[in-house]
């Protein structure tokens, strides 16, 4: 970047600066490819985070304590003051302790959920991006994971989304993995790979070709809206 | 002391022992914000990229105001594996941890960030995490980068991929 900080960048993205400053950015990011491509990636960020905190999960407890009367905040307050210097000193040290074993086993495995047993687990992986060593790592990933849950018998359901440059994964002509995606699709009924429909029309009036999908996946009508659609009703997101 | 007051010291006094005896009394403000973000990219431009974004969102939350782990998982585990090991390594081109990277990352666990490695990767890369990585603990070593991604998901944070 040239003479732009972050920060500044930033800022323009959150609409903070003066029009002044606005203008003069507006100027820059003509001049400087580079700049521009910024700027979209921190748009395309912010945008992520509005989504992830539309609906901030387990936190709103903090909002509603902040309501409470003054009185019973100060109350609160002096509880936690007190209980967190006691808990601290019976704790000592190892606070980061409770922590640890959620998301790593001791004995290594680090496969226990945080949810409960019972609950089923759902998985929404997003594929964008044309680079299908990824997407290989990825479904090394997934059938480890499908084997993990079955083994344990804890209900798991995992849907893998292709749209974009991600697309070529399911293409019949151009996939790395076809052999690969049928013996996981055979093997697992709770895996579910989705080809965008979008993605094909555009590739087909573009470039004026038939577009094959791999017929062991599920064809929608929007990649993006389906992925959106599975985060609001709760489902984990990991994009590839 | 009026009647109602001495109530409230009460309230107040059971309600500090019951958290006690709960042993789980939170010891500070909990952060607002819970946010794992997620590196799988190969290029150390895209890794910097993703570490200026985090320091940005640090910053931006201001102090305590955000809990954040980085999830190094695919390629992107490549940020902390030294360039001397970059002769053993299998199929990894790109042993990013230059003197500039690792200021960036020390600075930011300076700052609290966790930076979570899938031991996944590091053996499908030949990574020898005791002689290959920079600073990585055995419990910074999750066997999972997706499950981990998943479970802090589901114990409410939030997911960004920069």
């Amino acid at each position: 970047m040239k003479g732009r900080d972050d920060i500044e960048l930033n800022a323009y993205v959150d609409g903070e600066l003066t029009p002044q400053e606005n203008l003069e950015l507006l100027e820059a990011l003509q001049q400087d490819p580079e700049l521009a491509r910024e700027v979209c990636e921190l748009n395309n960020l912010k945008s992520q985070l509005q989504l992830a905190y539309a609906n901030p999960p387990g936190l709103a407890a903090c909002n509603v304590a902040r309501k409470r009367p003054g009185w019973l905040s100060l109350v609160a307050s002096l509880v936690m003051l007190v209980a967190g210097l006691a808990g601290g000193w019976l704790i000592g040290t190892d606070s980061n302790a409770q922590d640890r074993l959620v998301v790593l086993d001791p004995e290594g495995r680090g496969q226990a959920p945080a949810t409960a047993d019972s609950e089923e687990t759902r998985i929404v992986f997003h594929v964008t991006s044309p680079d299908q060593t990824a997407a290989g790592e990825l479904l090394d990933d997934v059938e480890q994971m499908l084997a993990a849950y079955e083994a344990d018998g804890r209900p798991l359901r995992v849907e893998i989304v292709s749209n974009g440059e991600g697309l070529d994964f399911l293409r019949e002509r151009l996939s790395h993995y076809k052999q690969r995606i049928h013996r996981l699709a055979q093997r697992y009924r709770n895996l579910t790979f989705v080809a965008c429909k979008n993605t094909i029309k555009r590739l087909e009036v573009q470039k004026g070709i038939e577009v094959n999908i791999v017929p062991d996946a599920e064809i929608i009508d929007s990649g993006v809206s389906h992925v959106v659609k599975r985060q609001k009703e709760g489902w984990v997101y990991i994009r590839v | 002391m009026s009647e109602p007051a001495r109530r409230h010291r009460l309230t107040l006094l059971l309600l500090a022992l019951a958290l006690l005896a709960a042993g789980s009394a939170p010891a500070a403000r909990e952060p607002v914000q819970h946010v794992v973000y997620h590196i799988n990219a190969a290029s150390a431009e895209r890794q910097m990229y993703a570490l200026r974004n985090i320091r940005n969102h640090l910053a931006a939350a201001g102090p305590g105001g955000v809990e954040i782990r980085v999830v190094l998982q695919g390629r992107g585990i490549g940020m902390l594996v030294l360039p001397e090991a970059l002769p053993h390594l299998r199929g990894l081109s790109s042993a990013n941890g230059s003197p500039q990277m690792l200021a960036m990352v020390d600075s930011l666990r300076a700052r609290g960030v966790r930076f979570l490695v899938c031991g996944n990767s590091l053996r499908r890369y030949g990574v020898d995490p005791e002689e290959d990585l920079y600073n990585v603990e055995p419990f910074d070593i999750v066997p999972s980068g997706v499950i981990a991604l998943a479970e802090l998901q589901q114990r409410g944070y939030a997911y960004i991929k920069p």
